[in-house]
């Protein structure tokens, strides 16, 4: 069986995986480096199913209910933001001290390990650094912000945002609404996780028709509404930041080419029509620069609605 | 399939394996007992979760119809250890998927898994083995199992080592770095070459639950990643741990200072005593320290929380240095005691200086030694 048929447009790491099990180059520890929801897991699975399969004829059993006594998968717990430092030196540690059970590898995932502070960095390091022959790490990472000293005992695969066309064809392929699926994967910038999230959440609709508000509401505004519109957001921040993104583009493509073809999401063109006498597209195009990066607090430790004040702030700054 | 059994020989069979399977859910059928019948080699029970397998068999059985079922372990062992001792019936109905069990003039049954798929127990090219004795594998195992380390940052302090050497001596050692419990055994066979192989404290546990007095040959296997413990009709697979295992013979010191023997008996109601004395703030657990001067051995136990106890050893012999005080885990002080006062009246008691390595020994056996490092405390 290939486990690697289902991951879509990440054929440079898929291609660079699959090579090094067929030459028997496999390196001991690799950092899968990329945006969230882009497959690093699929992929990350689908390698450690290959590898353990090998040797492990009857591994399929274990792989149908997605383990194996040889792969182990760290995950930040529940009620955690961080994965800790136990999880690395109590967990990881003895569970590959054991050797393999049924198969020639032991193959550890490591999910969100950007999550890791500087305890659990050292602490992988000390494995990283001595790994028994048979030990294969697997860093999932969405951010750049390892330990210098882990990514120079890694090998780097990069992942890349899925291009829309991908997304649609795989969000239609779960049976979403190819009009749904135009307007989640148009939105997810790249991921396909997002882009799922959005489209199975059924609250595109609803989140589109906010973000609209918000942008009239604080073009024609007071301060004061700026605290009204992070406020509306809470219903969804990350799909409404979104939103609002595309709809400054928007605004900014439209008022240079006038043209209604060119918008990103064509429900777009009332508000844009509506609201371009006011716009002034250098200050919109610093906007939506600042937006970019706050947004991306939202996957940080950073309270939601400071966030929101902070993005709604921005807006109605750059539409005076 | 279709067989009958004494009901007490199928609990007892079930019994040995049920503990093997998974208790956690993750993957249903490792939750089952493996039932195969064959008129040629009987009843095989096997259970596996992700960490060890157990394989049991017995020839006493008669078998109508051969086949194999996978029944949730510990069901099936709870409802055959209640059953009456009497010969039971069990026969598989394929249309209803369940395991009918007569017994008397009564029945039950056990739903079954149906369409399982079972994973094989990895064991197949497995070599190089060695045959001792069950009652001596049993009692090396009784006598270092213990000294291991729960948790240790170096994973081979939680294991215990087998190191054979080719012309047949095996010692098999387990320490956490403080303690080292040590058993030597001449084998009867030679092997090819020396090997060293490291089995998780579990494996050791599950074994010793098997293992009775007898002089029945326990044979050992094993391969790169796994050992088989194996005799006729039982057989226990577990991973082996990775690592290198430090040289013990260094720790083992070969001079001493000061020789002490004491009656047993006398030190385990003693240290029994000490362990009363909570562990305070300092030093986190519980300590002895002995005062060796005049021909008289003390031992105290102090604790600010609790008071003090200084007891006056009757019936002692000390030959070499005096005016020694040297202070000890009580716990692990007991632990050596509480395996001599199974075979000896007397415990000899080596100690080479105050901060020197301790062996505590049989003076009678010198195939089993105890090596205790002594506390750094204040006074």
């Amino acid at each position: 069986m290939n486990y690697f048929d289902e991951i879509r447009g990440q054929e440079r790491a898929v291609t660079l995986l699959q090579n090094s099990i067929k030459n028997d180059n496999v390196s001991h520890a690799y950092v899968f480096l990329g945006p969230s929801g882009v497959g690093k897991m699929l992929t990350a699975r689908a390698f450690a199913c290959a590898l353990l399969e090998r040797d492990d004829e009857q591994a399929a059993i274990y792989f149908k209910d997605g383990i194996h006594p040889d792969l182990l998968i760290i995950e930040k717990p529940e009620n955690k933001t961080t994965i800790l430092k136990e999880q690395i030196s109590q967990g990881m540690e003895p569970w590959l001290a054991l050797k393999p059970y049924r198969a020639g590898k032991r193959v550890v995932i490591i999910r969100d390990a950007h999550l890791m502070r500087a305890e659990a960095g050292n602490a992988l390091l000390k494995t990283l650094e001595e790994p028994p022959l048979y030990a294969v790490i697997i860093l999932l990472s969405d951010e750049q912000n390892l330990l210098e000293t882990i990514m120079s005992r890694c090998q780097p695969v990069r992942f890349f945002p899925l291009t829309e066309p991908v997304i649609e064809e795989m969000l239609t392929g779960r049976g979403i609404e190819p009009e749904i699926a135009v307007r989640a994967a148009r939105l997810a910038q790249g991921s396909f996780g997002d882009a799922l999230g959005f489209a199975s959440g059924g609250e595109i609709p609803h989140a589109y028709e906010i973000a609209g508000e918000i942008l009239l509401a604080l073009a024609g505004g007071e301060m004061i509404s700026v605290f009204d519109a992070a406020e509306k957001m809470e219903v969804n921040p990350e799909l409404i930041t979104g939103m609002l993104e595309t709809m400054l583009r928007d605004l900014v493509i439209y008022k240079h080419s006038g043209r209604a073809d060119s918008l990103v999401l064509p429900d777009n063109l009332q508000l844009v029509q509506a609201l371009q006498d006011q716009v002034d597209p250098a200050k919109l195009r610093r906007a939506l620069q600042q937006l970019d990066e706050l947004r991306r607090n939202y996957r940080r430790h950073v309270n939601a609605l400071i966030i929101s004040t902070n993005i709604s702030y921005t807006l109605w700054e750059a539409l005076q | 399939m279709n067989f009958s059994i004494e009901q007490k020989d199928l609990a007892s069979l079930t019994n040995l394996v049920y503990r093997a399977a998974s208790n956690k859910n993750a993957i249903p059928v490792l939750a089952g007992l493996l039932l195969s019948v064959d008129p040629e080699s009987g009843l095989t029970i096997t259970a596996t979760d992700m960490e060890i397998g157990m394989r049991v068999s017995a020839k006493n059985v008669d078998v109508t119809e051969p086949g194999s079922v996978l029944v949730n372990a510990l069901y099936f062992h709870n409802f055959i250890k209640s059953l009456p001792a009497m010969r039971i019936n069990l026969q598989y109905d394929k249309e209803t998927a369940k395991l009918n069990v007569i017994y008397g003039r009564s029945t039950g049954f056990i739903n079954t898994y149906r369409d399982f798929e079972y994973p094989n127990l990895p064991i197949d090219k497995m070599e190089d083995r060695i045959t001792i004795p069950q009652a001596v594998l049993k009692e090396a195992l009784k006598k270092t199992a213990f000294a291991a380390a729960v948790t240790h940052f170096r994973q081979v302090f939680t294991g215990i080592l087998f190191d054979v050497k080719s012309n047949g001596e095996l010692k098999v050692v387990a320490s956490d770095t403080h303690r080292l419990a040590y058993f030597s055994y001449e084998m009867e066979q030679a092997i090819s070459e020396d090997t060293k192989f490291i089995i998780p404290q579990r494996t050791a546990n599950e074994i010793l639950r098997v293992l009775d007095e007898s002089d029945e040959p326990f044979k050992i296997a094993f391969n790169e990643n796994n050992v088989v413990f194996y005799r006729e009709g039982f057989l226990l697979m577990s991973r082996l741990i990775e690592g290198q295992y430090p040289v013990y013979e260094q720790v083992i010191p070969q001079s001493f200072s000061t020789f002490i023997n004491i009656k047993t008996s006398t030190l385990g109601e003693i240290l029994e005593r000490a362990r009363t004395m909570p562990g305070d703030d300092s030093l986190k657990m519980q300590y002895i320290q002995l005062t060796v001067a005049n021909n008289e051995l003390r031992i105290n136990a102090y604790s600010e929380l609790m008071g003090e106890l200084d007891e006056r050893v009757e019936e002692v012999d000390i030959e070499g240095e005096q005016d020694q005080k040297i202070s000890f885990n009580t716990n692990y002080f007991l632990d050596a005691v509480r395996v001599m006062q199974t075979e000896s009246e007397d415990i000899q008691l080596k100690l080479s200086g105050t901060l020197g390595p301790a062996m505590i020994q049989n003076p009678a056996n010198e195939k089993y030694i105890y090596i205790l490092v002594p506390l750094r405390t204040s006074n």
